[in-house]
């Protein structure tokens, strides 16, 4: 059971991570602070779970990375959404949507 | 690339990586600061909030698939390194698993180079072998050789046909005459199209076209590589040179490939050869093909591009329903053609006793690997602690499995390439004992399908006993393990029963090799033991092929073999001495109706009966009983006179004494035979078909063209080799006396192939029997092993020696008992497929099924003996110690 859930969680980290990217290029500690904000620390994952994430996803092509002058000044790395990473991030989207729709509806029916 | 390159800088990369999670963790403290914590409290919480930095950077790295790569490398030397450690396990492993692989590669390689392989003609899979039906004679002949009018027909009429060619494979001994001993060579007559049908050329001058069909130009022949060798010395100055056959000369103009074998098939139940010395052109012009109810020949047709089988099947119908339209009245008879895949007529006898084989030894194999697996899993038992350790540090499951099954795959590498190594030898050993009427023997080696499927039955080996200990390790909870002190004080109950199901497995295997061992044998036994009807004791024969100008009046003929018999019976050390046509095991030459006079059914549905002309001794030599009235004497000439054997006077004249009764053999033309005397029955062309009707009839009646001398000696029949020789070359000193051979290697021919069988399968099932063995015994000296303590307790509580011995043997016994069950079973369940290789006994027989239990439970009693003897000289004081 806990691997279904850590599956099931990763699946969905990697949607939010590439939703937080598809706003612009980012580094890590942005990253995990945007998603912190809007989550409203509802994902109580460690801050380090994140990079993982974050290389899987630059493995497979949806992220690409840069080394770059942060906003203090030191050098960071930036990821941004790869073209392939965008079409990827949208079908996620849609699978999401569809099955939260049916989810939503097969609740609403039973009761 | 990028990724190639970090392969190689890897220190780099990891740079990096801690670049970047360096970065995060400063900012948050920098964040923190800024929130008002002081310098310690805001490390802290960062390194808090980030959680395990090492657990993260594990996680990053298992992203990259370099990272898959190393870990493998590292499993690997894992794996060699553990099976270092164990070098004695490794080797015996290595062996057994090449044992295994080599025979089952060396057996493989006799699929596939017999029935597998594609035949080595060009486009073999269009060519077709072509046989008669006629339903009228279908119960003595299911399929007949081909008749030479129709086949003409056929040529010029079947369009789905790119061509057809005619065997003659009938007369066929040809005598070479030259320096030294005259010789006796095989021969065949082929239409002038046969090369080219088959896609074969002459290595040197060229083989038939269509010139060498004409008349008068057809003295010419084609000659084998062994031929060429043997005769000639390889001399390529051969073309062009004469060379006298049968007192006729011919002109070589071609020699044939050395790999060249023709197609050879069953005709009639007689094998074909496939090793033809000469090739004479036929042709086919100007032969008047007297009688429409011959069918003397072989064909090979291939189709044309395109073309399918039964399109030409049904083509060759309608010619052969036109044919059947002209014949008229008595001789009518309906005519279908049979088409046949050449490759699967060649080899259709031979297909189920070769899959039985290879079965046999795919069976031994898994016991081996279910041994191996059984090792495999105590091995892994007694590393529980050390996996579990390996858990506990972090490493996954998977992980931990895949080094095991790499562990495995190394096993079976080796042991793979061990057994290529050896199934060279094994099948040049198989090769060398096979019976040499095996079609296409010369075509088996190891090739590369051979090497595939070695390497193949390697990797699912490997696989097949790496699955049990690796699901073993799957289920290894690393506290327990580490709880369990040392030893683990017992085994677990999923282990236990895991290897008696193994044991089970293999005991069914060997017990169901067994059975079929078992049957075989008996059929064997059993076809030694039949009634033949004939002597095989004594006996030397030999092979007469009187021909060419000089013999070709039958009265000539018939003063050679008088004189020859006469001659011979005189000689030092000789009894008697008989001649025949064909003698019995060598197969079957001429077949006729029996016309009882009155008999008014048309002449193929009349009972048909071998014929087989005989000099008055042949009996006596042999050694056939004579049952009623008298044989055959010299003083019967010119009378027609003829013997005929129990079973014929049964069939024919049923209730009635046959002695004095006339019949003619086959249309009304032939003159009257009288019966003057009834013998036994023999087995005449095989041991194990019952014999059929025969007729015996006087040598002057008919004169054979080739007949066969049978000697009786007085000792060692052997000895009286010189004798024939000579008695032959006293009468004619440039006839060549060929396959001189006594009755008894005869016979032994006619059973070598079962012989093989035999032997193989007895191997295979004996080393099964001996692995289950092993097995019952290394699993049980491995639980007692583990109980030893256990077992120490109960002697210490007043256990009776005779208490642990039953219990250990219960332990060992049940799973056996549970195999058996099984495997006879499995016999059970593949009788239906075995009865065609059996001889005069059930599938089913209990007796060959109850031996087989008696002997497998003998053999697991002890194997169960030793590791109960074993548990009853525990101390009691050491075991418990060892806690």
């Amino acid at each position: 059971m806990p691997q279904d859930k850590s599956d099931f969680l990763k699946g969905t980290l990697d949607m939010l991570v590439l939703k937080v990217v598809a706003l612009g290029p980012s580094h890590g500690y942005a990253i995990a602070q945007r998603l912190q904000q809007i989550s409203k620390d509802f994902f109580e994952v460690h801050q380090g779970s994140l990079y993982p994430a974050l290389h899987r996803l630059e493995e497979r092509g949806w992220l690409q990375a840069e080394w770059k002058e942060s906003e203090t000044g030191r050098e960071a790395k930036f990821y941004s959404l790869t073209k392939k990473g965008r079409k990827q991030f949208e079908a996620e989207v849609q699978n999401w949507e569809r099955m939260a729709g049916a989810v939503a509806l097969i609740l609403r029916a039973v009761e | 690339m990028r990724s190639l390159y970090r392969l190689f800088h890897k220190s780099k990369s990891e740079d990096h990586l801690n670049k970047e999670l360096r970065f995060h963790i400063e900012q948050q403290i920098a964040t923190n600061i800024a929130a008002g914590m002081s310098l310690e409290e805001a490390r802290r919480r960062a390194q808090l909030e980030f959680g395990g930095l090492d657990r993260v950077k594990e996680e990053v790295r298992d992203t990259r698939w370099e990272t898959h790569l190393e870990n493998f490398y590292h499993d690997f030397r894992f794996a060699l390194r553990a099976l270092a450690k164990d070098r004695q396990f490794t080797l015996l492993a290595i062996l057994a698993l090449a044992l295994g692989i080599g025979a089952q590669a060396a057996v493989f390689s006799l699929v596939n180079g017999i029935l597998l392989r594609p035949l080595a003609y060009r486009d073999p899979g269009k060519l077709y072998a072509v046989q008669e039906v006629v339903p009228q004679l279908s119960q003595f002949y299911p399929v007949l050789p081909v008749n030479g009018g129709h086949y003409v027909e056929w040529t010029q009429l079947c369009t789905s046909c790119e061509s057809i060619a005619l065997i003659d494979t009938d007369d066929s001994s040809l005598n070479l005459a030259g320096s030294g001993e005259p010789e006796q060579l095989y021969g065949q007559k082929v239409t002038s199209n046969y090369f080219s049908l088959l896609g074969i050329a002459a290595q040197i001058g060229r083989a038939f076209g269509p010139p060498d069909a004409e008349a008068g130009h057809d003295k010419v022949v084609v000659i084998s590589d062994s031929l060429w060798q043997r005769k000639f010395g390889g001399d390529p100055n051969v073309i062009g040179k004469s060379i006298t056959l049968n007192d006729t000369p011919f002109t070589v103009i071609g020699v044939l490939p050395a790999w060249f074998r023709a197609p050879a098939w069953q005709l009639l139940g007689l094998p074909m050869k496939d090793r033809v010395d000469i090739f004479q052109p036929w042709p086919l012009k100007g032969i008047d093909w007297e009688e429409a109810g011959d069918f003397n020949f072989s064909a090979v047709l291939r189709l044309k591009p395109g073309a399918t089988p039964a399109k030409a099947t049904a083509e060759l119908n309608v010619i052969e329903a036109q044919i059947s339209a002209t014949l008229k009245g008595e001789n009518h008879i309906d005519l279908f053609v049979r088409l046949s895949p050449l490759q699967e007529k060649i080899t259709s006898q031979e297909r189920s006793g070769l899959w039985l084989l290879l079965g046999a030894v795919g069976a031994v194999l898994l016991i081996v690997c279910v041994n191996l697996g059984n090792l495999m899993l105590a091995r892994a038992l007694g590393r529980t602690r050390e996996t579990a350790v390996r858990i506990a540090l972090g490493a996954s499951r998977s992980r931990v499995v895949r080094a095991l099954l790499l562990e495995c795959l190394v096993l079976a590498f080796a042991g793979g390439l061990l057994g290529i190594a050896l199934a060279e030898t094994l099948v040049r050993l198989l090769v060398s004992i096979a019976p040499v009427n095996l079609p296409r023997l010369s075509e088996v080696h190891v090739d590369w399908r051979v090497l595939l499927f070695a390497l193949t039955a390697a990797i699912i080996s490997g696989l097949f006993f790496g699955v049990f200990p690796a699901w073993r390790l799957t289920r290894v909870d690393p506290q327990d393990a580490m709880r369990s002190g040392s030893r683990g004080s017992t085994d677990s109950g999923g282990a236990m029963r895991m290897r008696e199901i193994l044991v089970s497995v293999e005991v069914g295997l060997s017990c169901m090799l067994l059975i079929v061992a078992g049957l075989l044998l008996a059929s064997f036994v059993r076809l030694m033991r039949v009634d033949r009807g004939f002597e095989v004791q004594n006996i030397l024969t030999a092979q007469l092929s009187p021909s060419g100008p000089r013999y070709d009046d039958d009265v000539k003929r018939q003063i050679l073999y008088h004189d020859i018999v006469a001659k011979l019976a005189t000689e030092p050390g000789v009894v008697s001495a008989g001649l025949i046509s064909v003698l019995p095991l060598n197969g079957q030459l001429w077949a006729d109706a029996i016309s009882v006079p009155g008999d008014t059914r048309p002449v193929l549905e009349r009972p048909i009966a071998a014929y087989r002309p005989v000099t008055p001794d042949y009996f006596r030599t042999m050694g056939i009983r004579l049952i009623a009235g008298r044989t055959i004497a010299e003083t019967d000439q010119p009378r027609k006179v003829a013997v005929i054997s129990q079973h014929t006077a049964e069939a024919v004249w049923p209730h009635q004494d046959p002695i004095g009764k006339q019949f003619r053999r086959g249309d009304p033309h032939e003159p009257l035979l009288e019966i003057i005397g009834v013998v036994a029955d023999v087995r005449a062309t095989t041991l194990q078909d019952a014999p059929g009707l025969m007729v015996y009839v006087p040598y002057w009646d008919r004169v054979p063209w080739s007949a066969q001398i049978a000697a009786r000696a007085a000792g060692d029949p052997v000895a009286i080799a010189g004798a024939i020789r000579d008695a032959v070359w006293s009468v004619d000193s440039q006839l060549p006396v060929s396959n001189i051979e006594t009755m008894q290697q005869i016979q032994s021919k006619s059973l070598s192939e079962r012989r093989f069988q035999i032997a193989l399968l007895a191997l295979f099932a004996g080393s099964a029997l001996l692995l289950a063995a092993l097995g019952i015994y290394g699993v049980l000296a491995f639980s007692v092993a583990r109980r030893t303590n256990e077992i120490g307790i109960r002697m210490a509580l007043g256990a009776q020696q005779s208490n642990i011995v039953s219990m250990v043997m219960r332990r060992g016994l049940v799973p056996v008992a549970f195999g058996l069950a099984a495997g006879v079973a499995g016999a059970l369940a593949l009788g239906k497929l075995l009865s065609g290789l059996l001889f005069a006994i059930s599938p089913y027989d209990w007796r060959t099924i109850l031996a087989v239990i008696i002997v497998t439970m003998l053999c697991a009693l002890a194997a169960c003996w030793l590791p109960a003897r074993r548990a009853t000289q525990v101390d009691p004081l050491v075991a418990l110690r060892y806690e």
